[in-house]
């Protein structure tokens, strides 16, 4: 594993940080001996931002769909290298506490270690081709966009939104994340696809057993345009405003089912250790939360607590979905154990043993594959971050000491935020006998 | 060296994609073994071979309820116990209940692989149900019924399941529903429990960074020394019905209408079994490219039990008169399908190819192929011995000889 280590960050000093400018993809290509695969990833940057400024609400979730269909057309070239891509908001992505999808949509792919070349030479006919959508395809691509897409009519999606809107007002994170209503303009389609799918604003990441040097050389060589573009801009952190009301109530259709999402808002610039000690309170938070309301009392079939990332800040958000009976005093009580955990002494060494590995293993799960290894240096050098940031906040989690972890409660101290879901408060009255069910079991 | 002695004599050939094997613990319990050495972790996944076929309508949702309560202590470790030493161990935890199989999967650091088998061993064999956490479990369950319900696809696949299997356990849904789930008492779910839960009755499937020798003193050690038991299973020959004229069923709650065209096929064990596989990728792409104005999600997969093989065509339709031009064209479409060898080993590189990708997390292998283990599954790699001639005879046995069903759920009129 040290020797892995080594030559990963031998390659990231190779590669480092590749010049951007209007014409070129940012390209950064880690060689990992060894892999049974390869991964890469291509973001699309300033989604939220290009929107914004072009007027094009969800153009980057619609022209995806246009990216997929275009990807069927082609798949049996795909097929003969052995590749395999994925798309915008894929399902089953385990990325939503980066909430990176107000920054940039993506298109990442599987291939063997021998054919990244390939496949990425034919992933760039893919997007020029996609600027070729007719009418008829448009109108296709905005049938699959807005019908039965469960993912982003669940609560938490709804929850998500309207919590951007609460805290950025009119900032780029509050702009709609999902393309709604009728078939835009086929022109302003293409306007918006020829810039946000220009190579100037593209960042690849490729990770597998390759040879790094080449292959950055040969597809910085792909993703190059004729002109110069005007790539979308970069914008990381933005204005937040904490609402007055600090709670809002929303309904949806599925008014059968509920969710909850609390959030407080953590210190501005938060560094590595400070980072590690946050992501291991929200972990001891969240074992917290879930195990009394999920096991014990059987009124959560979802449950959680961890740092979310929301432009370019730094939450605890705890989310909960349950019987809108259960909502609102579920909310109450999860604040309430917030207040007394922020307050309790520190844990044990035991205590912080379990919680540690516990964080540690789905944290490194996350990082198994390396189209996500890829996914993450990608997040990374769109934030500026160092491209092995995970790994470092790993060792950072590692060395959280009893003391450093109580320290960091400080961290938790700005103001509750809640979004609650389809709340029937009155309901509570009405169901007594289930009611009486669940507190049995206390 | 006893247990190199009973080995399977199972295992890929040297310039396999990767390496596997399979072997025999002392008290019968067979299991695979899939080396990886990418990452420095190893995953167990034990698959039970029970599932919604052995339940009965009265306490539909059984096998379900029972993977839940799984997680609630042991005769050594209570609920938190249980949970706190995963935690401890750094270790993943997971489960999932199908028509024929419940599967538990484990991931955790190679150095720690010892003690989540023990820990997963406790929980599959030795657990208590607790009497006092069936009530919130139920709770969880039925209420995930609920947000099931809340989408589309579950009417759909409740008509399915019911038109296909009619008299069968098949027919009725993995989770129950509220009522059923609500009426099980704990001495059914402990019943069924001492039943079905025994190595007799399981497989397990190890895959990561591991030293074999390392790895099958531990597996002996911990799940080589529970008495095997004596479940036997019920094999079933299930058929689904046939007909040559497009069934309709109403759903009035469906925001859409979808078609599908069914086939009985061979199931998993089966010589034809790899060809089919390969045949269905095969259509599933053509379809796409020849269908994609009727749906650009059209597919072709296949479902398989212990008990039948099923190929499913499903394609969104507009109604039931594009519907029936589309059942017409779709047979048209499939008495002239040609096979080229070319497209067969293409197709079978690429599913050879899908299943190395799935070996990059070890323990989302044991979750891709649970279901078929269960079923029979015998070689991970059954793409690379496929011939282009059995492919053929597969597609040509669809025009005719198997069963088929050709089904329209009629919902509402989708809003353009």
């Amino acid at each position: 594993m040290k020797q892995l280590l080594v030559l990963l960050l031998l390659s990231v000093s190779m590669c480092g940080f590749a010049g951007e400018n209007e014409r070129n993809a940012t390209v950064s290509v880690q060689a990992l001996p060894g892999s049974v695969a390869a991964g890469f990833h291509i973001a699309f940057k300033g989604r939220k931002l290009c929107e914004q400024e072009m007027n094009t609400p969800g153009f980057a979730d619609l022209t995806g769909y246009i990216l997929e269909q275009n990807y069927r057309k082609m798949q049996q070239e795909f097929d003969k290298l052995g590749c395999e891509l994925q798309f915008y908001d894929y399902p089953f992505l385990p990325f939503d506490d980066y909430y990176t999808r107000d920054e940039m949509s993506f298109i990442r792919g599987k291939v063997p270690n021998g054919k990244v070349a390939e496949a990425l030479s034919l992933v760039s006919q893919l997007i020029q081709s996609a600027e070729t959508v007719n009418g008829k395809e448009l109108a296709q691509a905005v049938r699959s966009c807005t019908r039965g897409n469960r993912m982003r009519r669940s609560l938490n999606a709804v929850a998500g939104q309207h919590l951007r809107q609460l805290l950025f007002e009119n900032e780029y994170p509050a702009y709609p994340t999902y393309f709604k209503g009728k078939i835009p303009d086929l022109m302003r389609v293409k306007k918006f696809m020829r810039r946000y799918y220009s190579p100037g604003n593209m960042t690849i990441t490729v990770v597998g057993d390759v040879n790094a040097a080449s292959l950055k050389k040969e597809i910085e060589g792909r993703f190059t345009a004729s002109k110069a573009g005007a790539p979308c801009g970069a914008k990381f952190r933005v204005k937040m405003t904490i609402p007055e009301k600090r709670t809002a109530s929303y309904e949806t259709s599925r008014k059968s089912q509920g969710q909850l999402v609390l959030v407080r808002p953590l210190k501005e610039n938060l560094n590595e250790s400070e980072l590690a000690a946050a992501l291991l309170f929200a972990r001891e938070f969240s074992d917290l939360i879930s195990f009394q309301l999920r096991e014990r009392e059987g009124l959560a079939y979802s449950i959680g607590a961890g740092i979310r990332s929301i432009g370019g800040r730094y939450f605890l958000a705890v989310s909960m979905g349950t019987s809108p009976k259960f909502v609102k005093s579920s909310a109450d009580r999860i604040s309430k154990m917030l207040e007394t955990l922020l307050k309790e002494p520190g844990v044990s060494e035991t205590e912080l043993e379990r919680i540690r590995n516990s964080l540690l293993i789905s944290r490194r799960m996350k990082r198994l594959t390396n189209v996500n290894k890829a996914f993450f240096y990608g997040v990374n050098l769109l934030w500026h971050r160092p491209l092995n940031f995970e790994e470092q906040v790993d060792k950072s989690i590692e060395k959280v000491d009893i003391g450093t972890l109580a320290n960091a409660k400080a961290l938790f101290s700005g103001p509750e935020i809640r979004m609650l879901i389809n709340a029937t408060e009155g309901q509570l009255e009405k169901d007594n006998g289930e009611k009486r069910e669940h507190r049995k079991h206390l | 060296m006893l247990v190199f002695l009973i080995a399977l004599s199972i295992s890929a050939s040297p310039g396999s994609p990767f390496q596997y094997k399979w072997v025999q613990l002392n008290n019968g319990m067979p299991v695979l073994l899939i080396p990886v050495k990418e990452n420095p972790v190893i995953s167990s996944t034990i698959v039970m071979k029970v599932g919604l076929k052995y339940e009965n309508k009265e306490h539909n949702g059984v096998s379900h309820l029972l993977e839940h309560l799984m997680f609630n202590g042991t005769t050594k470790r209570t609920q938190k116990q249980l949970y706190d030493d995963l935690d401890r161990a750094g270790c993943y935890s997971n489960a999932s209940t199908g028509d024929h199989y419940t599967a538990y999967y484990t991931l955790c650091s190679k150095e720690n692989f010892a003690k989540a088998l023990e820990i997963q061993s406790d929980m599959i064999f030795h657990s208590t149900l607790p009497e006092n956490k069936v009530p919130k479990e139920k709770s969880i369950v039925i209420q995930e019924i609920q947000r099931d319900k809340m989408s589309p696809s579950y009417e759909e696949g409740a008509l399915l399941r019911h038109t296909l299997f009619p008299a069968s356990s098949y027919g009725m849904k993995v989770l129950g529903d509220a009522d059923s789930v609500k009426r099980i008492p704990r001495e059914e779910i402990l019943k069924f429990y001492h039943k079905y839960y025994a190595p007799s009755n399981a497989v397990a499937v190890i895959v990561g960074d591991f030293n074999e020798t390392d790895v099958m003193k531990t597996l002996e050690d911990i799940l080589g020394k529970i008495p095997a038991g004596d479940v036997k299973g019920v094999p079933a020959d299930v058929q689904i019905p046939s007909s040559k004229k497009m069934e309709v069923q109403k759903a009035a709650s469906l925001p859409y209408s979808v078609y599908y065209r069914v086939f009985q096929c061979a199931r998993v064990g089966s010589e034809e079994f790899g060809a089919q596989e390969i045949g269905v990728e095969l259509l599933d792409r053509g379809l796409k490219q020849k269908f994609s104005a009727v749906d650009s999600r059209i597919s072709c997969s296949t479902v398989y039990t212990a008990d039948y093989g099923l190929v499913e065509i499903r394609a969104r339709v507009k109604d039931e008169k594009t519907a029936l031009q589309f059942d017409r064209e779709l047979s048209v479409y499939l008495k002239n399908f040609k096979v080229s060898s070319a497209d067969v080993r293409e197709i079978a590189n690429r599913m050879v190819q899908e299943t190395v990708f799935s070996l990059e997390r070890p323990h989302f292998f044991g979750m891709l192929f649970a279901p078929q283990i269960a079923a029979g599954l015998k070689n991970p790699l059954y793409p690379l011995v496929v011939s282009d001639k059995s492919v053929g005879e597969f597609i040509r046995k669809l025009n005719g000889e198997c069963r088929s069903l050709s089904l329209l759920i009629n919902g509402r009129e989708e809003k353009q």
